[in-house]
């Protein structure tokens, strides 16, 4: 399948304010470039539907809510997900996980519950359940990685034992790793212990099924997968909305308020408190109807495709160590260490060459600890991306390394 | 041709000056860039007049820090402690001549953080 002809749907491809030609996009696990598409719907929305959802009594109100309320459904189909309701409407990824741990583990977790993580998490899924066990004097365990950058699976039922929540990431934003989730919430749940996915770099790559996963909480982000900043998904499992108290308070999530108390709507809008980001969600949407117009299965074979080159012509490069497993078992993303060479030099060089790529500890700074690294260099694709592009950052890479290596005695 | 950086950095940054620690030094600094995960360590010996008479810095980081590391400690012999906390980041990052982002200027002013911060 031939992916370059959707290059010309994205205008930032063309038009991006760098001043830099070519321009190559390898930053997309960081946040994606959209479609036009997408920014159409948002335009669409302020031009014929804006209105408050839920709450005016007139036709574009009846259009507002409509409009709303179908990609909730959208969205629960894409991630085949039991029904509309168990699909909240959150800011991003981090917002979900905030609000998993302020609703439902602050209520149900006692002193001297463990929750485990692991070592690859993202900041967004370590420091809010700091702040919790802080405050709850609650232990925080984390599962470790072995060699290849993978959880350490032998005998990983045992990591469970005493566990009352399990967090964890679906696939690394460093690593690029696809944890086997399925099998470790099967698990899981054998002992109870309710899981929540961080599913922020997984939604926009891989087809993702939550009748066969089975989560009691999945967070991820529209902007990682071709939709706009500013909104994010959290699905919660039937049954556990009714363990949660609200996350946040206030207009639209209740439905009586007396002077001392409220009752609340159900989920999900019980957890949607004040406007939403309305133009976001018609945008998050089209970017889905985006997606299964392409395919998932046919954007996964694409990126699979192209980080197997990447990692094919990288492993080539004796300067060059590629952190983290072989293509089988990883997503969109490769990151690696040259050595001699800072990660943030790297990414300045590049950049004179206009490609775009990610410099740092990617939010994972446990993760670099247990890497021993400061800081890796990382590139991330999507489906604009191409082999041509891939080529051109191996040949761009080689010729600083040769600048690098270079003696400056000279003058 | 695109060259990496330029040579005054480059130079600097393969060859720097005063680079390992002082035995006893009479005072030491540090400061990291949380962002990148660069640090530097600055130890220096004062005469009597609490002049900076000897420098030593170690440390890990990009080529712009370390780079801008040894310009730094070649910069702050002679000067008292106050002296050198008064001076400006352009001070130091103008002698790297180099175009920096706002990112990179992070990196450039690292050694300098390192001592106005604890002073």
């Amino acid at each position: 399948m031939n992916f370059t002809r959707y290059r010309k749907d994205f205008p930032i491809l063309t038009k991006a304010k760098t001043g830099r030609k070519p321009f190559v996009y390898l930053d997309s696990a960081a946040t994606s470039q959209k479609p036009a598409a997408v920014i159409r719907a948002e335009q669409d929305w302020y031009e014929q539907k804006n209105a408050n959802p839920h709450r005016g009594t007139y036709a574009l109100a009846d259009v507002a809510t409509g409009a709303y309320e179908r990609v909730r459904t959208t969205v629960a189909k894409f991630i085949h997900a039991s029904s509309p309701e168990t699909i909240v409407f959150t800011r991003g990824t981090t917002e979900g996980i905030n609000l998993v741990v302020q609703a439902w583990a602050k209520k149900n977790l006692r002193r001297g519950d463990t929750v485990l993580l692991t070592e690859m998490e993202h900041h967004a899924n370590i420091v809010p359940w700091q702040l919790l066990a802080q405050e709850k004097g609650l232990t925080l365990k984390y599962w470790p990685i072995d060699r290849q950058g993978k959880l350490a699976l032998k005998n990983f039922p045992a990591l469970l034992r005493g566990v009352r929540f399990l967090s964890l990431v679906h696939v690394s934003n460093v690593l690029g790793t696809i944890n086997p989730v399925e099998k470790i919430v099967r698990a899981a749940h054998r002992r109870n212990i309710p899981v929540l996915i961080d599913a922020a770099q997984s939604v926009p790559h891989l087809p993702v099924n939550l009748k066969a996963i089975d989560p009691d909480f999945f967070a991820f982000s529209s902007h990682k997968m071709l939709g706009p900043t500013g909104v994010g998904v959290l699905y919660i499992k039937k049954g556990r909305d009714l363990e949660m108290t609200p996350y946040q308070a206030g207009g639209d999530m209740i439905e009586e308020v007396h002077w001392t108390h409220s009752t609340f709507k159900p989920a999900p809008w019980k957890f949607e408190a004040g406007t939403q980001a309305l133009a976001q969600v018609a945008g998050l949407g089209a970017a889905i109807e985006y997606l299964e117009k392409i395919g998932i299965k046919n954007i996964r074979r694409h990126e699979q495709s192209l980080v197997a080159h990447a990692y094919r012509r990288l492993s080539r490069l004796p300067q060059v160590r590629i952190c983290g497993p072989d293509p089988r078992f990883r997503s969109g993303a490769i990151s690696f260490q040259v050595t001699n060479m800072h990660p943030h030099d790297l990414a300045t060089l590049f950049d004179n060459y206009g490609i775009c790529v990610r410099a740092g500890h990617h939010c994972a700074q446990l993760l670099h600890r247990k890497l021993k690294l400061p800081a890796t260099t990382r590139i991330s694709v999507s489906v604009y991306n191409t082999k041509k592009e891939i080529d051109y950052f191996i040949s761009t890479l080689k010729a600083i390394l040769r600048q690098w290596s270079r003696p400056t005695t000279s003058s | 041709m695109v060259t990496p950086y330029n040579l005054i950095v480059m130079k600097h940054y393969r060859h720097p000056a005063h680079k390992g620690r002082l035995k006893k030094p009479d005072a030491t600094f540090s400061g990291a860039n949380y962002s990148c995960g660069d640090s530097l360590t600055f130890t220096v010996k004062l005469d009597r007049q609490k002049r900076v008479s000897e420098v030593g810095w170690d440390g890990t980081g990009c080529a712009i820090s370390q780079a801008s590391a040894s310009i730094f400690s070649d910069l702050i012999i002679g000067k008292t402690l106050a002296q050198i906390q008064k001076m400006r980041s352009d001070t130091l990052v103008n002698k790297l001549k180099l175009p920096l982002s706002p990112m990179r200027r992070k990196c450039a002013v690292l050694p300098l953080y390192a001592i106005t911060k604890e002073g």
